[in-house]
């Protein structure tokens, strides 16, 4: 355990700083049981495992994927037609998901090799709104078209009180969030992640070391694919059904501002952004005009002021900070 | 038969040159900013509404509203630069390109909302620009507005081509897209050329967005599926590459036409969307790309 | 004593946070010729950029003519006669030659003399003349050598400075881009030039400085440093041991 915490730039106090607020999360819904707030929070935590999946694959990767959300809804709508069809356990249904999900993001991780970056934006683009007008205009039935998955069965008996439920959902997807942020910067500390950034920054270098991009980008779409797929079954079991609106251009510009904000890239950006954007959506959703114009300028700000994100600017202020410290005990 | 090869023409003709409009600018900032600009498709959106204000509210004549639609989108265009643009020049250790995808992008959400917020979501009636049609077949009618239409663009495109190619300017535009340094070192102003050019190109966008508007209506969201076509014009034309661009301009329109008449509207954006997938996986330069540069 | 030309005050520069040249004091007289020599690395070329306005300097001052230019832009040094002709070449590839050759003269004053400046350019270089319908990218080396020089000839130039002519080329080309660039060295015009090959130094210039670690180290005509050992031996390529290749 402690070799795998050492790989993550989180020092001592980092770490108790992370298990006290773990802590204050696990506790929450048993002090305040107002369901509203406690589904938003849910709702933001499988957020959060959809943004680390594609901050993975967009700021760490390099990768311009721009098809994630699609993946997202491939994993929920696999694991709630699983949960409608099949007998499985829910659960067992959500990994398929995830399963099957990565398979689909694997297939669209071949042609982007051979892509220069901004192609890969327009393919993996088409490729998601290919996939929601697939199911839009599914009138067999089998998706619910428009109108979504009918009645998937959650994961939780329904002899459990509306509270238990709503506090059962926030604990799984508490505990998936947790698992994913900490889960992916390993990964991203790792050789792995080594391997990935040498070949987003300097893609001549990483050949010459015998770094192999496909093999790479195979991997890294296949863990994003399942996390994104996880996500999905997440919410497909949370919410009950799920539609081909989760992957419209407006989730998506909500979802880049949160991994912008955050800071794209870093470990604990997609945190810091997603429980930002969750606050503010909340607030303004009824007003989207106003809301997505808001976003759009934040958008703005931060990437030409705040280039970091939050998390980022936060670093390096940080790093500033102890080398002028250093600089201090240098000279005094 | 013969109805439908002539409605397939006509439109290809029609949509092939609105969408040369959009998609020249685009090739034209990508070329020499290296920017692919997402906000594009707004500069359409606000050119309609400008015509529908201009024709509607303050009821001038059309070539007063093609004016203004120019004049607003060149403006927008300019500070659309200095905002998005300009600040991350020059900046060390990001990418570039997806830095300003998405601060393009951004600027396109705050264009189109502010609309919605301004205007509401309700399609707007443009009145027609000229009115009356002329008969060139049993039934088929073309009207003078997409006679007009077409001319324009063209007129607009080959003057374009004649500037780029011919004049002090377009020869220093030309050069900067080929060694932005090199072309400094001669004297070229970058700071002021590059929110030029991308006021240019946005005023071009903003008059294809005045002919749009008039051909179908004036709504927030009008600006999406020029968006899209005119990437897909330029991915297939070669990014950067002019002449491509207007090739792939007519291919595209001819393909959208052949949709239309065949299958119906509904389906042409999945289509265009199969069509991109399909040629990124089998021919990922584009028709006319070779070079992964861009050149004019 | 005149106002020199060129008057560089303990100038600091280089990328992001590294500086390459570290308090360089230089100056130079309307006409003279200068030639910086030293190894490569050590900040030669920065010098020029900084000088041109392609880079920002940390710290120091640079005067054209007594007027202080540390911070503008290459656009409005071209303008007033500050003519840097980079190390290779830097040619707009896909436009033809002559269109080359025009971009030189792309500030007003020389825009409405292109017509001469091209034929003059064209008298200096006839094998440019041959290919003015060409893209630059067909041509060989030798003839972008002469192209970029060319180009740089087409504004009226009050510094003109010029790295590395030799560059990649054959010893028969350098010859032929010497023999132009002497004839300007001869004029009126105040060139700064950075070489290594010393053949063509000796003919040209008075003074040449040495460039090591980011300072000028010695300074004096080229016999004068050819009588120093140590300069000869590595930046001149005299005799003793290996020649100072590349």
């Amino acid at each position: 355990m402690r070799s795998i915490t050492r790989t993550i730039p989180v020092d001592g106090t980092g770490w108790i700083l992370i298990a006290i607020l773990l802590g204050l999360l696990v506790v929450f819904p048993m002090a305040y049981t107002d369901p509203y707030i406690l589904s938003l929070m849910t709702t933001g935590f499988i957020l959060l495992v959809l943004n680390s999946s594609w901050n993975f694959l967009l700021g760490v990767g390099g990768v311009w994927n721009f098809g994630q959300l699609a993946i997202y809804a491939i994993g929920g709508y696999g694991a709630g037609l699983l949960m409608i069809h099949t007998p499985l356990p829910p659960l067992l249904d959500i990994i398929l998901g995830g399963v099957f999900a990565a398979a689909v993001a694997i297939a669209l991780a071949f042609p982007t090799l051979r892509l220069y970056g901004i192609y890969t934006s327009l393919l993996t683009f088409s490729f998601a709104e290919i996939v929601q007008f697939a199911i839009l205009n599914d009138n067999s039935g089998f998706t619910g078209g428009p109108f979504g998955l009918p009645n998937v069965s959650g994961l939780f008996p329904t002899t459990l009180s509306d509270l238990w439920t709503t506090r059962a959902y926030y604990w799984t997807a508490l505990t998936a969030a947790a698992l994913t942020v900490i889960g992916l910067a390993v990964i991203v500390h790792s050789r792995l992640g080594l391997a990935l950034q040498v070949i987003r920054d300097a893609p001549t270098y990483a050949a010459a070391r015998g770094i192999s991009p496909l093999k790479y980008r195979v991997i890294a779409f296949g863990i994003g694919g399942f996390v994104a797929g996880i996500a999905g079954g997440l919410y497909v079991s949370n919410n009950g059904t799920i539609q081909p609106t989760v992957m419209g251009l407006t989730p998506m510009s909500i979802d880049v501002t949160m991994l912008v904000v955050g800071g794209l890239g870093t470990a604990f950006g997609p945190v810091v952004g997603t429980a930002l954007l969750i606050v503010i959506d909340s607030v303004l959703s009824t007003y989207p005009g106003v809301e997505f114009t808001i976003l759009g300028v934040v958008l703005l700000v931060i990437v030409v002021f705040v280039p970091g994100g939050l998390v980022g600017e936060i670093t390096r202020q940080r790093r500033r900070l102890a080398t002028w410290l250093a600089e201090g005990d240098a000279d005094g | 038969m013969v109805v439908d090869v002539i409605a397939i023409v006509t439109t290809t003709i029609i949509l092939g040159s609105i969408y040369g409009l959009v998609a020249i600018g685009m090739s034209l900032i990508y070329g020499i900013l290296r920017v692919l600009d997402m906000s594009q498709g707004s500069m359409v959106m606000v050119g309609s509404f400008v015509a529908w204000a201009a024709l509607v509210l303050a009821q001038v004549n059309p070539l007063i509203a093609l004016a203004a639609a120019f004049g607003v989108t060149f403006i927008l265009g300019v500070l659309t630069q200095l905002v998005s643009v300009q600040p991350l020049v020059g900046r060390a250790s990001i990418d570039f390109e997806m830095v300003t995808f998405i601060t393009t992008f951004a600027v396109a959400m705050v264009l189109v909302n502010v609309a919605l917020e301004i205007f509401g979501p309700r399609q707007r009636n443009v009145p027609p620009l000229l009115a009356g049609q002329v008969s060139i077949y049993q039934g088929v009618s073309l009207p003078y507005q997409s006679i007009a239409m077409v001319c324009v663009s063209l007129g607009l495109m080959l003057v374009f081509a004649a500037f780029l190619s011919k004049s002090r300017y377009g020869l220093a535009i030309r050069a900067v897209a080929q060694d932005a340094n090199a072309a400094r070192l001669m004297g070229v102003p970058i700071k002021r050329l590059f929110p030029l050019t991308m006021g240019l190109a946005s005023a071009l966008a903003g008059v294809a967005g005045v002919f749009l508007g008039a051909t179908y209506f004036a709504y927030p969201q009008a600006g999406d599926l020029p968006l899209l076509e005119a990437l897909i014009v330029v991915i297939f034309g070669g990014l950067g590459s002019l002449p491509g661009t207007v090739y792939a301009a007519y291919l595209v329109g001819l393909i959208q036409s052949i949709i239309e008449v065949t299958v119906g509207l509904t389906w042409t954006l999945p289509i265009l969307y199969a069509v991109i997938v399909a040629i990124l996986i089998i021919r990922p330069q584009g028709l006319m790309g070779k070079r992964s540069e861009a050149r004019l | 004593m005149q106002t020199p030309l060129l008057a560089i005050t303990d100038l600091w520069a280089g990328y992001q946070e590294t500086p390459i040249v570290r308090g360089i004091d230089l100056t130079i007289q309307a006409g003279e010729t200068v030639v910086l020599i030293g190894p490569n690395g050590h900040g030669k070329t920065t010098l020029l950029r900084t000088i041109s306005g392609l880079i920002r300097a940390y710290h120091g001052e640079i005067r054209l003519a007594g007027r202080l230019i540390t911070g503008r832009s290459p656009e409005e040094l071209t303008a007033g006669g500050l003519i840097h002709i980079p190390q290779g070449d830097a040619l707009f590839p896909d436009l033809l030659v002559e269109e080359n050759l025009l971009m030189g003269a792309y500030p007003p004053p020389a825009w409405r003399r292109r017509h001469q400046s091209l034929e003059r350019v064209y008298e200096l270089f006839p094998q440019l003349k041959s290919r003015a319908e060409q893209p630059a990218r067909t041509l060989s080396g030798g003839e972008r050598r002469q192209l970029s020089i060319g180009r740089g000839l087409m504004r009226e130039a009050k510094l003109l400075m010029i790295d590395e002519p030799s560059l990649g080329l054959a010893p028969l080309l350098i010859d032929s881009v010497y023999a132009v660039i002497e004839e300007i060295a001869k004029s009126t015009t105040t060139v700064l030039l950075v070489e290594e090959n010393f053949k063509h130094i000796r003919r040209l210039a008075k003074r040449v400085c040495v460039l090591e670690m980011g300072r000028i180290v010695r300074t004096g005509t080229l016999d004068e440093l050819l009588n120093d050992a140590v300069v000869a031996e590595s930046y001149l390529g005299v005799v003793r041991g290996p020649k100072n290749g590349r």
